[in-house]
């Protein structure tokens, strides 16, 4: 097969599924999962088939699909190292997940549902991913979000899943509006192709960037930095950087393997893959740079403070996977053109796997809450036990973790004059990223260690919990278990890819080193140690106190489990803002626009009425009339 | 086949009076036999546009399947009839929304004869201005489409239906007082003494101090119709009070009548006026978009979220037109034809939920998604395209407009862009109160669509699907016509 047949398969497979169950094949659940997992299998090699056999040039095929006179759209594929490497990310951790869901959501009654829009899903960001046109990554993108939107309001039933669902569109939205704006001004700016049009391939793009073609002035500013900044606000919302990163901790309302493919492959990865796709374009504005460097350093930090509080072991991840995209992108804006990405490969592996193991663990505590989870399950189950365990320790950065090996990548990019606020804040939130990690790993494997024990319940794992209770089953188990130990496997051995990745990439894999004996990596260890040493005191020693050491800091403490209020900020502007807007608008509405319109016809009318009341019928009347009317008609004649 | 062939669009304009003479011939009492004809009429016109559209030539901007009658000389009035890339996706449009909205009264069971033969007059109505090349017949056409909705509206409506029709009908009468001296004006001013809109065109006359005065008439009494801001609340009332069928045909495609003789008479007839006064028209069409989208985001009423929606979406096509350039004009088009097709798809679901809720309040409705899951999904679809979400024709039109615009007043793009955040938000919150959260025993028992009445749905959501997957499907038939549209205003001062 060729690799434009290899590309089509990897993007339609999944869409076919889809397809299929709009049309009717989802009244027939097990052939949906079926048609699903046969599509999600073709889908996954034609990702490893289109990596292996990547010519030394990269590949490219285009259709023209919607054009006019002045701009043409195109579809179709573009291979590079990149667009491949993350393919098979996407591809494989899709396969994983959906091998999972077959035990997880094995008693679902909505269970095509499920498997069709999670194929959707994927077909979207396999299209994200081998976009060839940026048009087509916009549609794609929409898509992902629109997807997000379905599973995460999978079980819409419920109200909070419904909230969340829509929490999550809206606030995507938002970004979206700049990437939109970004991408139309990229276009208008884009040099005229033969014909007339413009468009907006991406591989042009590059090529513009690079012969310095969009260097110009846009509104007064640098066209880079504007159009740079407008798409970073899409790559802000998509990726749940601050401001519009509410949004995340509350997907956790849908079903858990989707927050496990959402969380590391798809949707949130998303963003910082448009980011490394269009790379040089942000770097060709120092001040793009900065402002996502700059977001994304205190997002690194803010977003691991509230994971090191929270009770709820989905939402400490939720919170985790933000601060870890941020690293990511603080990767990329600075310049390397492997660590953000590469630190993107090994989270995609470990951050699904420790999702993979909560729902293990949350099936079993029936609960969602650490404390209760360590409590009711602790060690006893050991593929969730041996997930956890891996996951935290590439997580929280142990050496020769994947984690560790793709994390200290960028903080050796980071390391080097001019960026020294950014890397002390990135050791910082390296620090409580081995915080959190150790205390969740502590609090639910060291449970038998505890002096006391609390006893928390959030209303959202209660549903989820009614949800789960709901199957049992051996086979339903050992498949969730065996996908666990596997992913398990892969993450360990996942971080030393490094100069294999560099190498696909076309770079050099010095690149990827680690110089063991420098101070970088003698900082990151002492922050391991640190974060680590402490979350042990708190949570891990025999006779912990079990309660961190901020809850000496009632107000932090607060304001970390609130999410820094952030919440509270949208509800301000949904509830005074927009709020108040759509009252002024129905105002006008009503009373001035309609009213005035109103107000003419019933001057109409009241004029009829007057004119009608002539009309008495009473000779007399009418007499007296005519009289008056001849008499002023006499007295004006006179007048002249 | 050979008359057919040289007589398409007369076909397709005497199926709606063939189908008027049937409703008329048989008697009331076999109510059967009426939605039969109905039906059997609309499908043979649905089948006669899509022959139309499959024959059309999209490499000449010229006109097709052209026919001329000699009317009244001495006036310069002539029956023509004959379609370009502009009107043909119309004609499509309003024979699908023709079939599927007989197919969606098919439960009607009050004064079914009267019914059908309103609203077999109003399509010829319809059909007969997409189609003609004369502003006489034009106007007498527009003419005859306005006037049905006031019966049935009045007969067949629900909320406040006398106040709705009245005001319906006192808008777009006033919106006729203006066009008619307009259209006078046209035939005069040029010194031809003509109605032909080629000719008239072709004349490049130069309208003098006239112009402005014509123009704005022209505008403002296509604009009426086309929900203008701010001569846009009838429309809303109007939807609301109209019975599904004709709230589905209202702002499917009566709405486009507007908007389409804009485009036909307003820019192709003066182009110099419309080069002036292009600003003006942005300017009121992003009041439409972010004004209508706010409004809609108060509304409490499901039907009104979804008027008002309209008269956002209706913004999206007139700021198309204003850029006068192609990618705007083609946007423009489509987003007249996907939002005909969406808002039909939108007025079909909510008329089955409130058949058998009876009520239209969103927060008394609740968990629909458990209860009535294809009717939900329809909204959702319906709801998706209109946000725009890629996939769905919408997308496409909003794309090429807004990027238009930006490229024409990149403050007006912005704010048209935003815009689709609050769209979100209206729909969203619609389908997060109606349609999520758990099921209300209230609605337990109400019974979903069946296979029949789902058939329509089903037709039009596939429409969607189908241009948004394949706009080249749509662009490329506009493609030489919107060129030629767009020299000619380029051309101008």
């Amino acid at each position: 097969m060729s690799l434009s047949q290899w590309g089509l398969l990897t993007i339609g497979a999944p869409l076919v599924t889809f397809v299929l169950f709009l049309l009717g094949v989802g009244r027939r659940p097990t052939l949906t999962v079926a048609l699903s997992l046969t599509t999600a299998a073709l889908a996954c090699a034609g990702t490893w088939a289109m990596a292996i056999t990547l010519p030394e040039a990269g590949y490219q095929a285009t259709t023209p699909w919607a054009a006019t006179a002045d701009f043409s759209i195109h579809l179709g594929i573009r291979l590079t190292g990149l667009s491949t490497a993350m393919g098979l990310v996407v591809g494989t951790i899709h396969l994983l997940v959906q091998l999972y869901s077959l035990g997880y959501m094995a008693t679902d009654p909505a269970q095509a549902r499920y498997f069709a829009v999670l194929s959707l899903f994927a077909s979207a960001m396999l299209s994200v991913v081998y976009a060839a046109d940026l048009i087509q990554t916009f549609i794609a993108w929409e898509l992902v979000g629109l997807s997000s939107y379905l599973l995460i309001g999978f079980w819409n039933f419920k109200p909070s899943a419904a909230q969340a669902a829509k929490k999550a569109f809206i606030m995507t939205r938002f970004g979206d509006l700049g990437l939109f704006l970004g991408l139309a001004l990229l276009m208008l700016n884009m040099p005229v192709e033969a014909g007339g049009a413009r468009n907006l391939l991406i591989a042009l793009i590059l090529e513009a960037v690079a012969n310095n073609d969009l260097a110009g002035n846009l509104f007064g500013y640098d066209q880079h930095t504007v159009i740079g900044l407008l798409l970073l606000c899409g790559i802000v919302g998509k990726s749940a950087q601050f401001p519009l990163h509410s949004w995340l901790p509350d997907a956790m309302e849908g079903p858990t393997p989707v927050s496990a493919l959402l969380h590391s492959a798809t949707m949130v990865a998303a963003g910082v893959y448009l980011f490394a796709l269009l790379q040089p374009l942000f770097l060709a504005s120092s001040i793009t740079s900065t402002v996502a460097l700059g977001i994304a350093s205190f997002t690194a930090v803010m977003a691991a403070g509230v994971a090191m509080v929270n009770p709820d072991m989905k939402r400490v991840l939720a919170w985790s996977s933000i601060s870890q995209l941020s690293f990511m992108l603080m990767g990329l804006a600075a310049g390397s053109e492997v660590a953000g990405f590469f630190h993107l490969v090994t989270h995609a592996g470990f951050k699904c796997l420790l999702f993979l193991s909560a729902g293990i663990f949350i099936h079993l505590a029936h609960s969602g809450d650490l404390t209760e989870i360590g409590r009711k399950v602790g060690s006893r189950s050991r593929a969730a036990s041996l997930g956890l365990l891996v996951g935290a320790a590439s997580l929280a950065g142990v050496p020769a973790m994947a984690g560790f090996m793709s994390k200290e990548v960028i903080l050796a990019q980071l390391h080097q004059p001019g960026y020294e606020g950014f890397y002390w804040l990135a050791l910082l939130g390296s620090a409580m990223t081995a915080y959190y990690a150790t205390r969740m790993a502590a609090v639910i494997l060291r449970s038998d260690s505890a002096a006391v024990s609390h006893h928390r319940d959030t209303e959202q794992t209660k549903q989820e919990v009614d949800h789960d209770s709901n199957h049992q089953g051996g086979l339903a188990d050992s498949i969730m278990a065996m996908t666990v130990v596997g992913l398990a496997l892969v993450t360990l051995g996942l971080g030393w890819l490094g100069p294999q990745l560099a190498g696909h990439l076309g770079l050099d894999a010095e690149l990827v080193a680690i110089d063991w004996d420098s101070m970088g990596v003698g900082l990151a260890v002492t922050a391991l140690l640190a974060g680590g040493g402490l979350a042990w005191y708190d949570y891990g020693r025999t006779g912990a106190y079990r309660e961190g050491f901020l809850s000496g800091l009632p107000a932090i403490e607060a304001m970390l489990k609130d999410g820094w209020h952030m919440d509270r900020c949208w509800r301000w502007v949904s509830d005074k803002i927009i709020a108040g807007l759509t009252l002024s608008a129905l105002f006008i509405d009503r009373r001035a626009i309609d009213r005035s319109i109103d107000g003419v016809a019933d001057g109409a009318r009241s004029g009829g009425v007057l004119a009608a009341s002539l009309q008495s019928g009473r000779l007399q009347w009418y007499l007296s009339l005519t009289l008056a009317v001849l008499a002023v008609a006499l007295i004006l004649l006179e007048w002249k | 086949m050979a008359w057919l062939d040289s007589h398409l669009l007369t076909s397709i304009l005497l199926c709606p009076v063939i189908g008027l003479a049937l409703t008329a011939l048989i008697p009331a009492s076999r109510t059967g036999a009426i939605k039969l004809s109905a039906a059997i009429v609309s499908g043979i016109s649905c089948a006669l546009s899509i022959l139309l559209w499959q024959r059309f030539d999209p490499s000449t901007s010229r006109l097709q399947f052209t026919e001329r009658m000699e009317w009244l000389p001495d006036l310069g009035i002539t029956y023509i009839v004959g379609i370009d890339g502009l009107s043909l996706p119309m004609v499509l449009l309003t024979g699908i929304v023709f079939f599927t909205g007989v197919l969606t009264m098919w439960e009607l069971e009050n004064r079914v004869k009267e019914y059908f033969a309103f609203t077999m007059a109003l399509v010829a109505g319809v059909f007969g201005v997409f189609i003609s090349q004369d502003l006489f017949f034009l106007f007498l056409f527009y003419e005859l489409a306005v006037l049905p909705m006031y019966l049935l509206i009045a007969i067949w409506g629900s909320t406040r239906r006398e106040y709705a029709a009245m005001k319906l009908t006192l808008f777009l009468l006033a919106g006729s007082a203006l066009l008619f001296p307009a259209l006078i004006g046209l035939s005069h001013y040029s010194g031809l003494n003509t109605f032909d809109l080629t000719l008239l065109s072709d004349a490049n006359t130069d309208w003098g101090g006239m112009g402005i005065i014509i123009f704005l008439f022209l505008y403002l009494g296509f604009g009426v119709l086309a929900g203008i801001f701010p001569f846009h609340t009838w429309s809303p009332v109007g939807h609301v009070a109209a019975p599904t069928a004709v709230s589905m045909l209202h702002a499917g495609v009566l709405m486009k009548l507007g908007s389409y003789g804009v485009l036909r008479v307003g820019m192709q007839v003066m182009p110099e006026e419309m080069v002036r006064w292009a600003p003006l028209i942005a300017a009121l069409a992003v009041c439409n978009i972010l004004y209508g989208a706010f409004v809609a985001l108060g509304q409490t009423d499901l039907k009104y979220v979804i008027g008002y929606s309209s008269v956002s979406h209706m913004g999206v096509v007139m700021l198309g037109l204003a850029t006068m350039s192609a990618a705007g004009i083609s946007g423009a088009v489509f987003q007249m034809f996907a939002h005909g097709i969406m808002t039909a798809l939108f007025f079909s679901s909510i008329g089955h939920i409130y058949d058998h809720t009876h009520t239209r309040e969103i927060s008394r409705l609740g968990g629909l998604f458990t209860t009535m899951p294809r009717a939900s999904t329809v909204f959702i679809i319906a709801g998706m395209a209109g946000i725009g979400v890629p996939c769905l024709a919408s997308f496409w039109a909003e794309l090429l407009v807004f990027i238009a615009a930006v490229k024409k007043w990149p403050l007006a793009g912005a704010l048209a862009i935003f815009g689709l955040v609050v769209s979100a938000l209206f729909v969203l919150r619609v389908v997060q109160r109606s349609f999520f959260g758990p099921e209300r025993d209230d609605w337990k028992d109400m019974p979903d669509m069946g296979n029949f009445m789902a058939t329509p749905r089903v037709i039009l959501a596939a429409v969607l699907l189908l241009f948004g997957f394949a706009p080249f499907l749509m662009l490329d038939q506009l493609a030489a016509s919107v060129d030629a549209l767009v020299q000619v205003l380029e051309a101008s001062p």
